[in-house]
């Protein structure tokens, strides 16, 4: 292997692509696992995310402030690693389930925080008039507010999407079947190897052993990275739709 | 802000009610099919025969001991952190690799903290095979209090320092290599080949892992418990800090560095696949020595030759690399009896090691358990490989291109004639000089690859300076520490 | 209108007191139910496991739990300040997010602006195209500026030779680096930070700019009196956000971008890069914990200040 790099590549080759492809019903596995845990987090988190920041965007809400506070706290204080782990694995009992990749990331207080700023920003005078007219809350919330804050739940479903794509902690954590691994873990695996092989910790390992790992190359840690982000590339333009519609927002209100 | 507080202490409250109800609910799993599950760092990225070679191993399990085996595969990277939160949240495992390489599984560290289960009575009941084969003097580094925390696996104990060469440039400049000893003797070759070879970097020392490549031997000098910057100085039977232990080897770095025997961007050489690079002439061993090059030859993937530059006492934390029962197992005995079934086996654990015949690996000669030679599968072929010595008895590994059994034979021998360091045998407790270890860690890990790379401006300044933080991370204290727990044990 | 029930409840007895309160709460009622998945799910998963905020204080035994683990007061804190190498790292880590809540804020709501502005065909493009960073691992990134600055190959020590200058060792070089990394921490998480203030803009009333076009107020005018202004407070929220997270580093960027050279430590070692350099072999839950816990603390206070001082002058930005 040739060290530093040019501009304009040597020579194309797709050799790495095929070594990271050896295992192919691995990468589909994960592919699955990835989509699967993206689109039902998604949903869900969107879905209660988009109720609390609504909710907490209401002034005249009796509970805002203790609501946003809790949130908010949330946000900065955390139990760390061992308690969560035992919560999801002892308390909850999801180790090796697909929930313990979806429950831990559903409600994040910057999401509900961020929509509860988009939400201020929705007149007031349509909801008092709705309010007039004798809708429900309920009523308000799904009929009027969100029909027109498809902007606000485009964005924060992107970023939901991203969040949930480029997760591979919780697989680390509560995935031990390998078919529930998903596509960053499995590519996260490959760089963090490559890093554990550099550590001193890897160097004292390749001592001991009679044979030796054998690290990936460079090109297989590139490779990778194309593999791993690629579809969400693809998905975004989907998003976009949704933010160029977000400017009718005020021929809805006339 | 009062009614925001005494609604969160209310809510507090519910939740610690809905806490004691969920956590009085416990499952019991693996009870009734006494599955044993083993975690073990992933030995190579393919292993999809593995639901094979369970079944095949545990036919033999399942008629012996009544149990079944389950390895729990985790990559190499990912080990430490699973591990550690694994042992930590006090989850329910069986047997698992420790390492005296991470924290999270190394006897040392979790001596204390009663995360190991005490295998002493357990081996005196079930374990006769492995006490037969364990060599008797390697059960004093792995018992702290007067209990067996772990079983060492069989492996290349002694610590060995070898220097590779690049062959095309020792044949060129025809230099003897085979009469160096240290250092100091190559630097003749290192002036010619700066002179002619300009695009050559004539020493491999470079950033990886805190400073890799061309070293002194190690003059009875190294680490006995998991403390950096501390080195048991064998002769006089005591802890010394690395600095001054180490302050002639690293001048002499220095000097090399303004030289240009080592590259003068080595400490961001962090990738260690920069030995393949082959623009270094002079390098280390690659794993193992071969005086003919071969090992070398095959891992740097230019020729080499090799030479031996010395060899030394057994540190006790060579031989803490093996096999612990969690205390949190529901069910020790069968873990040992399988333990030992391993050990006993031959079958077994090369079943283990290569796989099932005919899908993993095929005779060459002789069969079943006649000591044959095998034929592994490679490539992507290879679906399944355990050829390390993860699993405890390495020796009885048939003989392969991986392992070959006059290789084993060899570093067996070399480990029984090894002296073992003084201070195996010398379990220490680190409880009382934790703050000042991990102020230590760190000092070390951010000064070590410059010190050893040489790649500092000022050697007199820089090496003041790490002295001072050395001094303020409390290395006093923890050698004072570390002498008197010596004395006290010896 | 709670004003109301508040000075109500204030002259009545006990029992009145919860009555009107039970009926607040009815009144409330559907509004709670709307947030309440929302809060069920954090309090499961955020607040269950607070009770590990009390590690920091216990020598901590696995087989005893955190509960049972014996109390040691302040001791696991000491490692943290044996040596003072880490007023170092709290003074960088506090740069480093200074430089990245004005400078990257202010990238990130310029980039909006112009995804908003010139809405021509290639907009789409534009945009996914300043995703791209946010999708690569630090570990990658690092590769990327090795090709910049790899001390013989490197592009930016190409340049230098051009014009004659000598080559730069760039990972031994401190001075050179809080530039360096501030760049590649703007440049990775611009784009995603520009979709907040982007879909910001989108949610605004067009009517606004429509009357400025009337009024003959340019592109620039627009912008400044119009636009950002009418985001004003989601930008002070994200600020405010930072701000809580002002003691905490981006461990991927500082420890792979600079290739972990110890020598850039003046400049480039943050809380985050000094605590993993130091608990590395001892694996110890309860120091571990310490830094967390510390981290949230501090920027706890900053965030009460911040917003007590934004509710005084702009309520309608304030957090709570």
């Amino acid at each position: 292997m040739e060290r530093g790099y040019a501009i304009i590549p040597r020579q194309f080759s797709l050799e790495a692509y095929k070594m990271v492809l050896t295992f192919p019903k691995q990468i589909i596995d994960a592919y699955i696992v990835t989509a699967v845990t993206t689109l039902l987090g998604t949903f869900i988190g969107v879905c209660i995310s988009a109720g609390a920041g609504y909710v907490l965007s209401r002034q005249t809400y009796r509970y805002k402030n203790i609501i946003a506070f809790l949130v908010f706290f949330s946000m900065l204080f955390n139990g760390g690693l061992v308690p969560s782990y035992i919560l999801i694995t002892q308390w909850l009992g999801l180790k090796d389930s697909i929930w313990a990749l979806i429950l831990p990331l559903v409600t994040s207080g910057w999401y509900i925080i961020l929509m509860r700023g988009f939400f201020q920003s929705v007149p007031g005078a349509m909801i008092e008039s709705a309010r007039i007219d004798g809708a429900s809350e309920f009523k308000t919330f799904f009929q009027i507010v969100l029909p027109v804050s498809k902007p606000v739940l485009a964005t924060i479903s992107l970023f939901y999407v991203l969040a949930y794509w480029n997760d591979w902690y919780l697989s680390l954590l509560y995935a031990t079947d390998e078919s529930l691994y998903k596509l960053q873990y499995l590519l996260m695996q490959i760089l963090k190897k490559a890093e554990f092989l550099n550590s001193e910790a890897g160097k004292l390992l390749q001592g001991t052993g009679v044979e030796q790992m054998e690290a990936p190359t460079l090109n297989v840690r590139m490779a990778v990275c194309v593999l791993a982000a690629g579809p969400v590339l693809v998905i975004f333009p989907f998003f976009q739709k949704y933010f160029v519609k977000g400017i009718t927002v005020g021929s809805v209100k006339g | 802000m009062k009614r925001i507080l005494t609604t969160i202490v209310s809510l507090l409250l519910s939740m610690a009610l809905v806490l004691t109800m969920t956590s009085c609910g416990g499952r019991n799993k693996n009870q009734e099919n006494q599955e044993i599950t083993w975690h073990m760092m992933k030995p190579s990225d393919n292993l999809s025969s593995q639901n094979l070679v369970e079944e095949e191993a545990n036919r033999i399990i399942q008629e012996e001991i009544g149990a079944k085996l389950k390895f729990d595969f985790i990559d190499a990277g990912s080990w430490a952190e699973k591990m550690n939160v694994m042992i930590n949240s006090g989850e329910e495992f069986d047997i698992f690799q420790t390492s005296s390489d991470s924290a999270a599984t190394s006897i040392v560290m979790n001596a204390k903290k009663g995360t190991f289960m005490d295998l002493t009575e357990l081996l005196d009941k079930y374990g006769q095979d492995i006490k037969a084969k364990v060599d008797p003097r390697a059960w004093d580094a792995v018992t702290f209090d007067g209990k067996i925390l772990a079983i060492p696996s069989q492996a290349k104990w002694v610590p060995e320092l070898g220097y590779v060469f690049k062959k095309d440039l020792v044949e060129k400049y025809n230099f003897d290599y085979k009469s160096v000893k240290s250092l100091k003797d190559l630097e003749p070759y290192f002036d010619i080949l700066l002179e002619n070879e300009p695009d050559i970097i004539p020493a491999y020392v470079v950033g990886a892992g805190n400073g890799s490549g061309l070293e002194e031997s190690y003059h009875g000098k190294y680490t006995p418990c998991d403390v950096p910057g501390v080195l048991f100085d064998e002769d006089k039977e005591e802890f010394v800090d690395f600095l001054s232990a180490k302050l002639d080897e690293y001048k002499l770095k220095h000097e090399w560095y303004k030289k240009g025997y080592i590259a003068a961007d080595a400490l961001s050489r962090t990738d260690s696949a920069e030995s393949k690079t082959g623009k270094y002439a002079v390098l280390t061993q690659a794993g193992a020595i071969t005086l003919d090059g071969s090992k070398s030859t095959a891992v740097y993937g230019y020729p080499c030759v090799e030479i031996y530059v010395g060899m030394d006492k057994i540190p006790p934390q060579n031989i803490m690399n093996g096999n612990a029962i969690s205390a949190t197992c529901k069910n020790p005995e069968k873990a040992m009896q399988l333990l030992n079934l391993i050990w006993k086996d031959d079958y077994l654990i090369n079943t283990l090691a290569y796989g099932v015949e005919g899908v993993n690996y095929a005779y060459e000669s002789g069969k079943g358990t006649d000591s044959p030679t095998v034929v592994p599968k490679t490539g992507s072929e290879r679906t399944w490989a355990v050829w390390h010595n993860w699993m405890g008895p390495l020796w009885a590994q048939w003989n392969s291109s991986w392992n070959s059994t006059e290789a084993l034979q060899e570093m067996k021998k070399a480990n029984e004639t090894a002296e073992m360091s003084k201070t195996v045998g010398v379990m220490f407790d680190m409880e009382s000089i934790l703050t000042e270890v991990a102020a230590l860690t760190g000092v070390v890990n951010a000064s070590s690859p410059v010190l050893f790379c040489g790649a500092m401006d000022d050697f007199d300044k820089y090496t003041a300076e790490v002295a001072e933080k050395l001094k303020e991370a409390g290395i006093e204290k923890v050698l004072e520490e570390l002498n008197r727990q010596y004395q006290e044990q010896k | 209108m709670n004003k109301n029930y508040d000075t109500t409840l204030k002259k009545n007895g006990f029992f009145s007191k919860f009555k009107l309160e039970l009926k607040l709460f009815k009144k409330n009622g559907q509004l709670t139910l709307i947030a309440l998945p929302a809060i069920i799910a954090i309090l499961v998963f955020n607040y269950l496991p607070l009770y590990g905020l009390i590690l920091p204080f216990k020598r901590y035994y696995p087989a005893q739990g955190i509960i049972g683990s014996p109390w040691v007061g302040l001791k696991n804190f000491e490692f943290l300040f044996k040596t003072g190498d880490i007023w170092n790292a709290l003074g960088n880590t506090i740069f480093y997010n200074l430089i990245f809540i004005f400078i990257g804020t202010a990238v990130s709501v310029l980039i909006a602006l112009m995804l908003y502005e010139f809405k021509n065909r290639f907009v789409k493009t534009y945009q996914t195209a300043l995703l791209i960073p946010y999708f690569m691992s630090w570990v990658v990134v690092a590769y990327v500026f090795n090709t910049l600055l790899d001390m013989e190959h490197g592009l930016f020590n190409q340049i230098l030779a051009l014009f004659g200058k000598d080559a730069v060792n760039w990972y031994n070089e401190a001075k050179q680096w809080p530039a360096i990394l501030s760049l590649a921490g703007i440049w990775k998480n611009a784009g995603y930070n520009a979709v907040v203030y982007f879909a910001a803009l989108m949610g605004l009333d067009s009517e606004y700019f429509e009357a400025a076009r009337i009024d003959g107020a340019s592109k620039f005018r627009q912008m400044w009196s119009i636009s950002i202004p009418l985001i004003r407070s989601v930008i002070t929220i994200m600020i405010i956000l930072n701000i809580g997270k002002i003691f905490y580093g981006d461990f991927g960027l500082f420890y792979n971008v600079t290739m972990n050279s110890p020598l850039l430590y003046s400049t480039t070692d943050i809380i985050d890069t000094y605590v993993y350099r130091t608990l590395t072999s001892i694996g110890d839950i309860g120091m571990a914990s310490t830094t967390g816990f510390a981290q949230s603390v501090c920027g706890f206070v900053l965030v009460l200040l911040t917003n007590w001082i934004v509710k005084k002058k702009d309520p309608e930005s304030a957090l709570f």
